[in-house]
């Protein structure tokens, strides 16, 4: 052990490259395992101490008191009425915002999808007019407990007191966009305001949603069933905690997590591996007359092996205990940064994964074995005298095709000599240089990848919001007819088209399944939707649907297949259709009919339930006037929908920030500690150099043409590779998320990523050149034992 | 009488650093001729490297002076120093000191590679002087696949390519059979007149052919008699 040590200590920076590699794989694989265990043990404990309703049965505005007219079915543990209308909210930071007004039950905190009000705030009391407005609301309005709102709620509209903020579930997410396909993050604002504040508010006195929580062990399908057979037609959709959009957003951000992160850590882990392997061996090779030097005096191989694994596995062993002592940060960075895209409260760390620390430790480790058993055992199949008779200054073999083609490309190329001796030396060191070309080519590229798949999501995001949105999509309380349209159009100086939206049952092989139901003109909005597959629908009134990839791929559907819709679940006959296209695009499960086939299957008559709207207003005035309108349940202006995609993807971009620093970091490190022991071997090399007269700046060149002769080879491969690497991440996002996501791959994207690194690149020779001591080169050159 | 090329004077030297440096040369005073070959003998260990290190400017005496051709090496800064050797010093070292992973041609050239010369003409005077030591056919070969013989011709060819006042040739042959030895002698010596020329040796032949013979022995550095041309 003390041999050991010693070795250590006279391995120096060797040591600590090995020890900083094991600290990197230890410290993500381990950090990585851990981040996803505290986001799902976090999002776990989030939905239990909001008591998520199992149910929510979306109602047509209904009287209040459902509940005691209804007969619920045994297996409902706790029923709920709830109240949320539209509203819109001022005061702050903001002149106006789209408002979710949960009307507060006045006998106490609800039940079901709680409100966890922060310390300092309180619940209003029976009598108390007053709000308690989401985290969101304070975060982004400046609106916190003792500020003072005004909140209009149909035409009423007061000034209440902030009482209290609070961490609910609409935080997570609430879609006022049901036709949009990518769940939104969160409304802008979300508010529960005390009954006594909006008593007299003749919507505030109905009853929008029942919330149901089933006993542990209850058949959720039947139950289900039951229910909506006993709340009846009330029912505009039935919302099952799977499809909660609050828990859908979540697992959607989750699913993108378990894409990204694992294939980071992974390549991090393989990168380290590699390169810790590379190293060891090349301790390996540095000592390579001393194996020669025990053959000679008789040991076997084995016995030269035990001799040689105690330093690079103390080396690698701290590096280990330093990963497993590291790991926690790591993971507390990367769980932070998409937990806090997720709307997460503080995390709930789920502890170290010791399986994972002990497991991720063994592989470094007997890495780090393998990389110094085998280079040993093949030394040893050589002739000692061979290894022996090696000088600081010769070759361990004789320079082959590849050599000789080198230096006649050197004459070609008019090099300078110190770089033509840069090239030289990483030409020399092949292992080296290809293993630190391919570990640091890949490790960019794979960040540049996700980067660009960030990116391409992103686009495509927008891009889909603009296609589907307009400038606003509005949705009625009621259905209503031509007048509704008219005001409204009236009212955002627009024009549009109307629309029916309801969710239906499509009959399956499982049983009907509830699927979001567009129904459109034929020669409208639809025809800006791109195709997948097939056509669009002609007419309004023609027997046809378009699904979107996520439907096809789902239920097994295509252009052909026969789809037999019904309004309600308990409908006893159902409309048959025939899917003539797949539309493309970040849809997730809708089916679009002609519009006359929606308003024949609900017998809606000349009635619609919302309008595509196109209005010159800029977004804040639309977001007023549509506000004001009578009769409107929820909108979506498409605007918003934007900055929400936005702030949906800034978590991700936050975790692929840090992995686009880490990687370059791990590039600078490995390109550093190779030109460490390139330095270091080459000490002999260079004190001969110097006796030859040559100048200080001419040797520095040397060690950062090497550097260079390896990272920007490194470089260009990761700019070739990140595109291919692109391409098939999308389709695991393709494959998971069931849309299509066309590959954006911006010159702008790899410029500033390549660009600085390239600067960046001279950096890594710092510590080279640090360590050159200012050693009188006869003391160096007397240190090469003659031949 | 031409002055000597170099002098030095009351030279303290050691070898080996801290607690390991070990004196060699105490009070040590000598001079080299211009244009003769000085051969320097002496027991192992006595400091023959290390006086042909202090000439040469690849190290420092911790004391004395040692004046070439006017000039105090022990006053010039590191960076001076580059450049006297650069300019005026060529070595040959007794294990060659080939760079491995340059041709012949090329390990010729570094010695010219600080100069501000274009590369044709540092290719020119590379291959002049391969060709001088009987090499010229042998530029593109690497140092493993010529015998001992032609490496050192190869590290006389790079030593005198730069026609450097001082060569200095460190046991140039202690590493070669006397049929390869031979050759690299006549090279040397073929330099006298034309340089001042240094060799460290423990031959008595090369010894003897010398011009002037000093001998590093207890600290100390004499001239001793030998046979002159």
């Amino acid at each position: 052990m003390r041999a050991a040590l010693r070795l250590l200590a006279g391995a120096g920076a060797a040591a600590l490259g090995l020890a900083a590699l094991a600290l990197v794989v230890v410290g993500t694989v381990a950090g990585g395992s851990r981040a996803r265990a505290t986001l799902l043990a976090t999002r776990a404990d989030l939905y239990e101490r909001l008591a998520l309703a199992d149910l929510e049965l979306r109602l047509s505005p209904t009287q209040r008191g459902l509940l005691t007219r209804v007969t619920l079915p045994p297996g409902v543990a706790v029923a709920e009425e709830r109240t949320v209308v539209l509203g819109r909210l001022s005061g702050g930071s903001t002149r106006g915002v789209a408002t979710l007004v949960r009307v507060l039950p006045a006998e106490g905190p609800p039940r079901l999808d709680r409100l966890e009000i922060e310390p300092g705030g309180h619940y209003p009391g029976h009598d108390e007019a007053a709000l308690v407005v989401d985290r969101s609301v304070r975060d982004l309005f400046g609106l916190g407990v003792g500020a003072r709102a005004r909140l209009r709620v149909g035409d009423e509209e007061q000034e209440l007191p902030i009482v209290g903020v609070a961490l609910s579930p609409e935080h997570l997410l609430a879609p006022a966009h049901p036709a949009y396909g990518l769940p939104l993050k969160g409304t802008a604002a979300v508010v529960g305001v005390s009954w006594a504040a909006v008593k007299n508010v003749p919507r505030a006195s109905t009853t929008t949603s029942v919330l149901f929580a089933f006993a542990p062990g209850a058949d959720r399908h039947a139950l289900e069933a039951a229910l909506l057979e006993g709340v009846g037609v009330h029912v505009r959709e039935s919302v099952p905690t799977a499809r909660e959009p609050g828990r859908v957003f979540s697992d959607f951000l989750l699913t993108q997590f378990d894409l990204y992160l694992p294939t980071m850590v992974g390549a991090f882990a393989l990168l380290g591996l590699l390169l810790l392997a590379l190293f060891t061996a090349r301790g390996v090779d540095r000592r390579r007359r001393e194996v020669g030097l025990r053959l000679a005096l008789g040991q076997t191989p084995w016995s030269i092996v035990r001799a040689f694994l105690p330093a690079p596995l103390t080396g690698t062993a701290l590096g280990v205990l330093l990963g497993a002592w590291l790991h926690g940060p790591v993971a507390a960075a990367t769980a932070g940064t998409w937990g806090r895209s997720m709307g997460f409260p503080p995390l709930v760390d789920a502890g170290a994964p010791w399986a994972v620390v002990v497991l991720a430790g063994a592989a470094t480790l007997l890495t780090a074995l393998l990389a110094s058993a085998l280079p040993v055992l093949g030394l040893a199949r050589r002739a000692p005298a061979r290894l022996l008779y090696e000088s600081a200054l010769s070759a361990p073999r004789a320079p082959g095709v590849l050599a000789g083609a080198l230096a006649r490309a050197r004459g070609l190329l008019g090099l300078s000599p110190p770089l033509a001796l840069a090239l030289a030396g990483v030409a020399r060191r092949r292992r080296d240089t290809l293993g630190a070309i391919v570990g640091v080519g890949l490790s960019v590229a794979l960040v540049l990848a996700f980067l660009a798949v960030h990116v391409s999501h992103r686009v495509e995001a927008r891009r889909a919001i603009a296609a589907s949105t307009l400038s606003a999509s509005v949705y009625f309380e009621e259905p209503a007819g031509a007048p509704s349209l008219a005001l409204a159009y009236a009212a955002t100086t627009g024009s549009g088209e109307p629309l029916v939206t309801r969710t239906a049952q499509l009959a399956t092989p499982a049983g009907p399944q509830p699927r979001r139901l567009l129904g459109v003109g034929a020669q409208g909005w639809v025809r800006s939707q791109a195709l997948a597959e097939g056509r669009r629908f002609e007419r309004d009134d023609a027997p046809e649907a378009l699904i979107d990839v996520w439907l096809a791929r789902r239920d097994g559907l295509g252009v052909g297949s026969t789809l037999t819709l019904f309004p309600y679940p308990e409908a006893p006959e159902g409309e048959s259709l025939t899917v003539v296209g797949v539309l493309d695009g970040m849809s997730m499960g809708r089916i679009i009919v002609p519009i006359e086939v929606a308003q024949r299957m609900y017998t809606f008559g000349e009635l619609w339930t919302g309008v595509f709207l196109k209005s010159p207003l800029a977004p804040d005035l639309l977001e007023a006037r549509l506000a004001a309108l009578r009769g409107v349940e929820s909108f979506m202006v498409g605007a918003r929908a934007v900055e929400q995609v936005d702030s949906a993807f800034s978590g991700s971009l936050g975790v692929l920030m840090l992995g686009l620093f880490a990687a370059v970091g791990v590039a600078l490190l490995v390109l550093g500690l190779l030109a460490l022991e390139d330095r270091r071997e080459r000490a002999p090399e260079i004190a001969l150099l110097d006796a030859l007269g040559w100048r200080a700046r001419d040797l520095s060149l040397v060690t950062v043409g090497e550097v260079l002769a390896r990272g920007v080879p490194a470089l260009l491969l990761a700019g070739l590779l990140a595109p291919w690497l692109a391409g098939l991440f999308l389709a695991q996002v393709e494959a998971v998320n069931h849309y299509r996501v066309a590959l954006h791959v911006p010159a702008w994207l790899m410029l500033a990523v390549l660009g600085p690194a390239l600067l960046l690149l001279p950096l890594a020779a710092v510590p080279a050149l640090w360590r050159a001591r200012a050693q009188a080169p006869g003391r160096m050159l007397r240190t090469i034992a003659p031949d | 009488m031409p002055t000597p090329l170099v002098v030095a004077r009351d030279i303290d030297a050691s070898y080996g650093e801290g607690r390991l440096a070990t004196p060699v040369l105490r009070g040590a005073s000598f001079t080299l001729e211009r244009g003769a070959l000085t051969a320097v003998t002496g027991p192992s260990g006595a400091g023959k490297t290390t006086l042909l290190s202090l000439v040469g400017g690849l190290d420092r005496p911790l004391r004395g002076s040692i004046v070439v051709d006017g000039i105090d090496l022990a006053t010039l800064s590191r960076a001076a120093l580059s450049t006297y050797r650069r300019m005026h010093v060529g070595f040959v070292f007794q294990a060659f000191h080939l760079l491995a992973h340059l041709t012949a041609l090329e390990n010729v050239e570094s010695a010219l590679a600080p100069l501000a010369l274009k590369r044709a003409e540092r290719r020119r005077r590379a291959v002049g002087a391969l060709e001088r030591v009987g090499l010229g056919s042998l530029g593109e070969r690497f140092p493993q696949q010529l015998s001992g013989g032609e490496q050192q011709r190869v590290a006389v060819a790079r030593a005198c390519v730069k026609e450097p006042l001082l060569l200095l040739a460190d046991e140039p042959t202690g590493n070669l059979d006397d049929e390869s030895a031979g050759p690299v002698l006549e090279l040397i010596r073929g330099e006298r007149g034309t340089r001042t020329v240094v060799i460290v040796t423990h031959d008595a032949e090369v010894a003897g052919g010398a011009d002037r013979r000093l001998v590093v022995a207890q600290h100390q550095v004499n001239e001793a008699a030998c046979a002159r041309r």
